[in-house]
This record gives structure tokens, C-alpha cells and sequence, in this order.
């Protein structure tokens, strides 16, 4: 990956350097904007009640998607067997 | 969710996919059972290089005969590129036996339609049993690469109804390569 026409290694490197000679009480004064310096990158407000909603709802959602996958490969591989491997005739 | 409620949740669909498991097991082990099917496996060692001289192998012994408890076999040999004899005549409903061996390179043997399917070893005799339902003529080719005329190498089992089933004194009866 490139950042700016330079590696990441190097500009990781090229942050730690801006750190050790700006920093001040250890806190770093790395010039990088915050997410919040942006309207766009802030979260929406999220209320507790709603998002504990949708951990309950998910889950569940899941839950059926896997259960009916699971179902069908069951059926699936009932008919193919009864369906096709034994009227095929035994073998031994 | 806590935690405890997902663990509680993986709990419960490993016992789903742990049933689901269960019946699939269920279902082989008892119709395996019941009917007796297994892989066919035999060890059955055999000089390949006096085949045609003396054994079982020789060619007036190859294709059908009937046994005295009422059961077919039906020798054949598989050998670069066809199967011999090239039809075999059976009677459906019967139980039948086929042995094969081959004198050169290994060739495969299925039958269109049923789960016979078996390598043939040169120094091994295959061996599978199989009953047909139905009347009919079955494709039979050679499934391992055996050389160039690979792709020509196949032959027929004619199965025919109990009541055209009319082996010779000795037990054997015959068919015609109809192609």
C-alpha cells in the first residue's frame, strides 16, 4: 500500500519521527485530522433502546438463514440418496 | 444479547448440526445394513501373465454362468482396448457376481445406471455384486485411461427378464455384441 507516494512502512516511520520531535507531554501533535473534523464521518446518534433492538433481531435473522441452508442440504442429499443411489441397485 | 445468550445460542445450533449429522449417519448405517451395501473391496491376487492358459480367466470360462444356489457370475476380462467377452447377459432380480482381471495396464468397469463401479488391476481380481431391477442393456465402458484406444473400449450388459433367461446345460448363456 502507498500513501501519498510512499510506502506505509516509511510513513509510519516518517510519523513516528514528527512525533519524537513535536510531541509535547507525550501527547501526540501528528498533524492528522480527527474523524469528528469531518460532518460525514460522524456517527449517527444511535438511541440504546434501538440498537439492543437490532442485537435482538439479528441474531435471529441468522439463525434462520443457517437453519434453512442446513435444512435444504439435508433434504437435498436425502433425495439424491433415495432418489438416485439405492434405485440404482446395491452393491457389495 | 450477552454473552451467556450466545453461548447459549452456539450451543443450540451445534446440537442442530450435530442432529443433522446424526440422521445423514442414521440413514447410511441402516440402509447399509439392510441391504447390504458396502464398498466393494476385494484382495484377490492372480498371475496376470498365464490368464489365458489356466485359471478361471481362461476364455471359454469368461461371461455368465449361473450357480447352483440360483446366483450369476460373470467373469470378464478387461484388456487393451475391450472387454471380453464384449456382452454379457444376465437375469434381472438375480443376484449377480462380476469378476474382473485384466492381463496388461488397469482399466476401470461401470455400468450405466447402477453403482457398479471397480477398477480392474493387472495381478488383482475385482470383484462386485449387484442386483439388477430391470430389464434393459447397459453401456458399460472403460473409465480409467488405459491407452490410446481408450475412448473405444466399452461393451454391454443385457439384462434380461427371468423368463428369457435360458442358460445351456452348462449354466452359461451368451449374447450378441449388437453394435
Amino acid at each position: 500500500m502507498r500513501i501519498c507516494g510512499l510506502r506505509r512502512e516509511s510513513a509510519s516511520i516518517a510519523a513516528l519521527e514528527w512525533d519524537e520531535r513535536n510531541s509535547e507531554n507525550g501527547m501526540s501533535t501528528y498533524p492528522e485530522p480527527s474523524a469528528a473534523a469531518r460532518p460525514q464521518d460522524v456517527a449517527d446518534d444511535v438511541r440504546e433502546d434501538d440498537l439492543q433492538h437490532v442485537l435482538q433481531v439479528v441474531p435471529r435473522g441468522a439463525f434462520a438463514l443457517c437453519a434453512i441452508a442446513v435444512a435444504l442440504l439435508i433434504i437435498f442429499w436425502l433425495t439424491i440418496y433415495f432418489g438416485i443411489f439405492l434405485p440404482r441397485g446395491p452393491v457389495s | 444479547m450477552n454473552e451467556q445468550e450466545i453461548l447459549r445460542t452456539e450451543l443450540r445450533w451445534a446440537l442442530i448440526v450435530a442432529g443433522a449429522v446424526g440422521i445423514i449417519v442414521a440413514v447410511i448405517v441402516v440402509s447399509s445394513a439392510a441391504m447390504v451395501l458396502h464398498p466393494p473391496s476385494n484382495v484377490e491376487t492372480i498371475d496376470p501373465t498365464t490368464l489365458h492358459l489356466e485359471g478361471e480367466f481362461v476364455e471359454n470360462n469368461l461371461g455368465s454362468v449361473e450357480n447352483p444356489d440360483g446366483t450369476i457370475t460373470a467373469r470378464i476380462l478387461a484388456t487393451q482396448f475391450m472387454f471380453v467377452p464384449r456382452c454379457v447377459v444376465v437375469p434381472a432380480g438375480r443376484r449377480v457376481t462380476f469378476r474382473l482381471t485384466s492381463p496388461d495396464v488397469i482399466h476401470g468397469m461401470l455400468i450405466d445406471g447402477t453403482n457398479v463401479n471397480t477398477m480392474v488391476m493387472p495381478g488383482y481380481v475385482a470383484q462386485v455384486n449387484t442386483t439388477f431391477p430391470e430389464p434393459g442393456d447397459r453401456f458399460v465402458p472403460c473409465h480409467e485411461y488405459c491407452g490410446l484406444g481408450h475412448g473405444g473400449m466399452w461393451s454391454m450388459i443385457r439384462v434380461v427378464p427371468e423368463s428369457e433367461w435360458k442358460p445351456d446345460a452348462d449354466g452359461r448363456m451368451s449374447c450378441e455384441f449388437p453394435y
